[in-house]
């Protein structure tokens, strides 16, 4: 029952981190642009107001606002950062938002008549605002925004500062329109590339899907084998030598292995038996078998850094696991009683073994979703992991926080069905509600 | 279980049926290029990143660029560059005539209409464009004599305009805006007129282009350059192909966007660095650039490899922020200056892939070069004499130096930031650290995310920084990081200002005559080794490798360095 306020909470927390990211994303914009960004100039301004109405920013951020009586709840709408704080430490000095607004309303009626020169003057004046200097600059030559000017800087009202004022905004404020398109699967545009951010998401699920099933299985297929062999035959050669490599598997960073594989089966200075990269070229004159062929090239070793950890890791967890039931008495009845050995593996022992399974299926399945970041990234598998990465490093931010939301509704999944797998394996693990009802 | 078992039997089978050899892809006429990025679109008028435009280079044309050989301004689509002459306003006009056969990929001609919808796009409203509306601010009129023939006439006389007037994509009308939803707005009104943003036709138009930007189909993007798009998987690849009967066959004597020789470029995405040399010496890929020093000399030997090494068209400095109570006295700036181990951090950092550059220019400008100005190396002791002079001495015997300021004791304490990720600024700044040491002066070297440096530059945060600036083979604008205008706030994070230098960097850009603005452009150099807001220190190289089936692959000091059509 957790799962939908937890929910609720990631959701507002993912939404107010993207808000505060909006303005790096203007500046960043503006940093990667090959013609960069002398001055601003009316268009531009106007432009960006456009585009922060396109994005919905205009709209107020939640559905209260609480603010200094001073202060207003429409500063969000500036999008300069520069202007907005000025205005917003003007305000805050002087107490009177109406007036520090109606001094604003005035400049941006006066910036259409200007030339480009004297725009980009009075913006830059406008940015270098300062309550404490006279008015200087272009504003001089403009008796209107001059008067205004003084008359801000006579007047203080600071009481106001101290006044909080609630304001209910309805359901049109964009963290509402946000979480309406979120439930309807509809998860925005890219800020970078503009391309839809579902269908970047659905492009990478596929190849991660496919990784990480295929590693799972590869996982278990064989590390349970190993440790039930190894857990029996405690003593074998095999089972010592198994207990060693597995420790230095589970030791061994995973982009190391992924680099040393690389480098010993695929660049050629040792062997060149597999691609180093991606998931090939497939030809328009391929056959279905000639494309599952290349694929699975390409996979091989990917599959083999993904799953090495897991399996030392599962290996060990679930061979302490066996030991521990193999010294109850249990097992010792069911031997007494006749029951063969393999019988008491898999119909008994299995089960009440599987406990660190299903702890490592609970954390497994939202990794199954969003992927695993290094060996995408080193082999450049287009997957979850290698997209997180990228929108990361290109701060992609809605891309960014759609991923950090499937993710955190995934681990609730899986949390919930690791619980359910519990229940199952061992119907003496009860819901807390049930155990209060019991006491 | 027994099944398992037996699958897991079959396991090393597949495991050496995998491991035949890896497939290679016959690429006799392909070039593979590596790239660390995926492309947000193949369209260079919107492109934000370096595959858009190198890619987009390569199906879009300008009228005119700098040729990678001859480092001169050479017509594409033009001729030949604009013919220059001023009006009585003393304003220029650049009248550029097309090459008669120029065609798009779908053979029809570009006209004088395609140019005009090419410069209205950067002005639209809504439309994603680059900054274009910026850029090409100076654009004022553009008037047709016939469809071969027009005229761009610029808002002033800067001598800069003659390439930037010319340096824009052309894109074909006919296809970006089949609808003429742009044929009622002038230049004039898209430029001015702030309501447009609210206007159907141009919220309609802006739709339709802004979709096209993102569209991964071969249509999308028809150019007048020598290749076509064929196929692009999104975060994997794009394949670029060469059109048959490309109009610009003709011309493949006159300078480098004429020739096309690769049948096929492919651009491999390959995130990881490590991974691309080694895809490079698997023979997977063709060509890789902008490699690391330590990969360099790790492929430097490879028998199937070639390794090139080219000077880039850049300069790299340190900067102060003279707002700084400390660092406004420019004898202190210059006691930094002397104290800088300028040898130790090309031998050590750049590991001698650089060389000492004490000017704002590249050192390919030779002849603009102020080479009677007398640089000094490291001199510490000129440094910690300079000091003294200055009133610094170590009054409390606490091994830093000390100042009364204001009636406050100042200890000599400096920061230096750079930005994470930057590995040589980060041993300069450590370098720096120790040298300042040993005259007295503590240095705290801190690392900033990108953009938080960016800020932090621009608010005038940072008291001392490395930077870096890449150029072009043209007349030098000093405006961005020497003008007072783009003081506080702007690129001149140095916060230098100098009055007489804005109007000799004014001057620079609105004198035509070559022979006076050398004359003006060393003078700039004097002022700035002088007044040392910032101590420029070198030039880099750059690294680049391909793989020995390549035969023609000539390598250029303007980036990216390579053109990829002229590989073989």
């Amino acid at each position: 029952m957790l799962i939908i306020p937890s929910l609720g909470i990631m959701s507002l927390f993912v939404f107010y981190v993207a808000q505060f990211s909006h303005q790096d994303l203007l500046l960043q914009k503006e940093e990667n642009s090959f013609r960069a960004v002398q001055n601003n100039t009316l268009q531009e301004w106007e432009a960006s107001y456009a585009k922060a109405e396109q994005i919905g920013f205009h709209h107020p951020s939640f559905y209260f606002s609480i603010f200094r009586k001073s202060s207003s709840d429409t500063l969000n709408r500036i999008q300069d950062q520069n202007i907005r704080q000025n205005l917003k430490n003007l305000a805050y000095q002087i107490g009177d938002w109406e007036k520090v607004n109606r001094f604003y309303a005035s400049i941006k009626t006066t910036l259409p008549t200007l030339t480009s020169e004297d725009q980009q003057a009075l913006i830059q004046d406008l940015k270098n605002l300062n309550l404490t200097t006279p008015a200087s600059g272009i504003f001089i030559q403009f008796p209107n925004l001059s008067t205004q000017f003084k008359s801000l800087q006579t007047t203080t009202t600071e009481l106001n500062n101290f006044i909080p004022i609630f304001k209910w905004n309805g359901f049109n404020n964009q963290y509402h329109q946000w979480l309406k398109n979120v439930l309807k699967g509809s998860f925005g545009k890219s800020l970078v590339d503009a391309n839809s951010v579902n269908e970047k998401i659905n492009n990478a699920i596929y190849w991660t899907l496919l990784l990480s099933i295929v590693s799972l299985l590869i996982t278990f297929s064989i590390a349970i084998p190993a440790a039930f062999y190894s857990s029996f035959n405690p003593n074998s050669l095999m089972s010592k030598t198994m207990d060693k490599l597995f420790f230095l598997f589970y030791a061994i960073p995973n982009f190391w292995i992924a680099t040393l594989l690389i480098v010993f089966f695929a660049s050629g200075d040792y062997l060149d038996w597999f691609p180093t990269y991606g998931l090939g070229f497939i030809q328009d004159d391929y056959s279905t078998s000639q494309k599952v062929w290349l694929r699975v090239q390409h996979l091989t070793l990917p599959i083999i850094a993904l799953s090495y950890g897991s399996i030392a890791f599962v290996y060990k967890q679930l061979k302490n696991s066996i030991q521990q039931e193999l010294q109850k008495d249990y097992i010792v009845t069911a031997k007494a009683k006749g029951l063969s050995i393999s019988s008491i593996k898999w119909g008994q022992l299995f089960k009440n073994a599987s406990f660190p399974l299903i702890t490592m299926l609970g954390g497994i399945i939202p990794a199954l979703f969003s992927g695993s970041f290094i060996i995408e990234y080193i082999f450049s598998i287009p997957g979850m992991g290698k997209l997180s990465i990228e929108s990361i490093l290109s701060r992609d931010f809605s891309t960014i926080y759609m991923l950090l939301l499937i993710a955190t509704f995934f681990s609730m999944i899986g949390l919930l069905i690791a619980d359910l797998l519990y229940y199952f394996a061992d119907p003496r693990v009860q819901l807390s509600s049930e155990n209060k009802e019991r006491k | 279980m027994k099944k398992i078992i037996y699958l897991l039997s079959f396991s090393p089978l597949f495991f050496a049926l995998a491991c035949q050899q890896a497939p290679k892809i016959d690429s006799t006429n392909r070039v593979i290029i590596r790239e660390k990025n995926d492309a947000a679109t193949l369209n260079p008028v919107a492109a934000s990143d370096q595959l858009s435009a190198y890619a987009g280079m390569q199906i879009f044309q300008t009228l005119t660029n700098i040729d990678f050989k001859t480092e001169k301004i050479v017509g594409v689509l033009a001729v030949a560059p604009p013919e220059i002459s001023y009006d009585s306003a003393g304003k220029m006009k650049a009248t550029y005539t097309l090459k008669e056969n120029a065609s798009f990929g779908n053979s029809d001609k570009v006209t004088f209409e395609d140019i005009l919808f090419s410069i209205k796009i950067n002005f639209c409203p809504l439309v994603s464009n680059s900054n274009g509306a910026n850029y090409y601010s100076f654009i004022e009129e553009v008037t047709a004599k016939d469809q071969q023939t027009f005229t761009i006439t610029c808002n002033s006389a800067a001598v800069l305009n003659e390439l930037r007037s010319g340096d824009f994509f052309v894109l074909p009308k006919n296809q970006y805006d089949s609808l003429n939803l742009l044929q009622n707005f002038s230049l004039q009104r898209l430029k001015t007129d702030s309501n447009l943003t609210n206007n159907d036709s141009i919220i309609l138009f802006a739709e339709s282009f802004n979709s096209s930007l993102i569209q991964t189909n071969p249509s999308s993007f028809q150019g007048s350059g020598p290749y076509q798009l064929k196929k692009w998987q999104k975060g994997e690849r794009i394949i670029l192909e060469r059109k048959k009967d490309w109009w610009g066959d003709q011309y493949q004597q006159e300078n480098t966007y004429f020739i096309a020789n690769a049948e096929e470029l492919q651009f491999e995405i390959i995130n990881d660095n490590q991974t691309a040399v080694n895809a490079l010496k698997a023979g997977e890929i063709d060509v890789l650039n902008y490699v690391s020093q330590n990969d360099f000399e790790k492929i430097e030997n490879s028998t199937n490899i070639k390794t090139l090494e080219c000077n880039q068209h850049d300069f790299n400095y340190i900067g102060f922020n003279c707002n700084n109570p400390i660092l406004k006295e420019r004898k202190f700036r210059k006691a930094i200056e002397a104290s800088i181990p300028y040898e130790k951090i090309i031998e050590v950092v750049y590991q001698n892939q650089a060389e000492l550059n004490r000017l704002p220019l590249a050192l390919q400008q030779s002849n603009l070069r102020n080479d009677t100005i007398v640089f000094k190396g490291q001199d510490l002791e000129l440094a910690k004499k300079m000091l003294a002079e200055l009133g610094w001495m170590d009054s409390n015997g606490n091994g830093t130096l000390d100042k009364m300021i204001d009636g406050q004791l100042v200890e000599c304490e400096l920061q230096y930031h750079y930005n994470s990720g930057n590995d040589e600024r980060k041993a300069v700044g450590y370098l720096l650290k120790n040298e300042l040491n040993k005259i007295g002066i503590s240095l705290q070297v801190n690392e900033l995310e990108w953009l938080t440096y960016l800020k932090a530059l621009k608010n005038n945060e940072i008291m001392l920084f490395m930077c870096g600036t890449l150029t072009l083979p043209i007349t030098p604008d000093f405006t961005s990081a020497l003008h007072s205008s783009s003081a506080n706030g702007g690129r001149n994070y140095a916060n230098y200002q100098n009055y007489a230098l804005d109007s000799l960097i004014e001057n620079i850009l609105m004198e035509p005559n070559q022979q006076l603005r050398t004359v003006m452009i060393k003078k700039v150099q004097e002022i700035v080794a002088n007044d040392a807001p910032y101590i420029y220190l070198l030039g880099t190289k750059n690294r680049f490798a391909h793989s020995n089936r390549l035969k023609n692959v000539p390598v250029y000091s303007i980036r990216p360095h390579f053109w990829a059509a002229e590989l073989y």
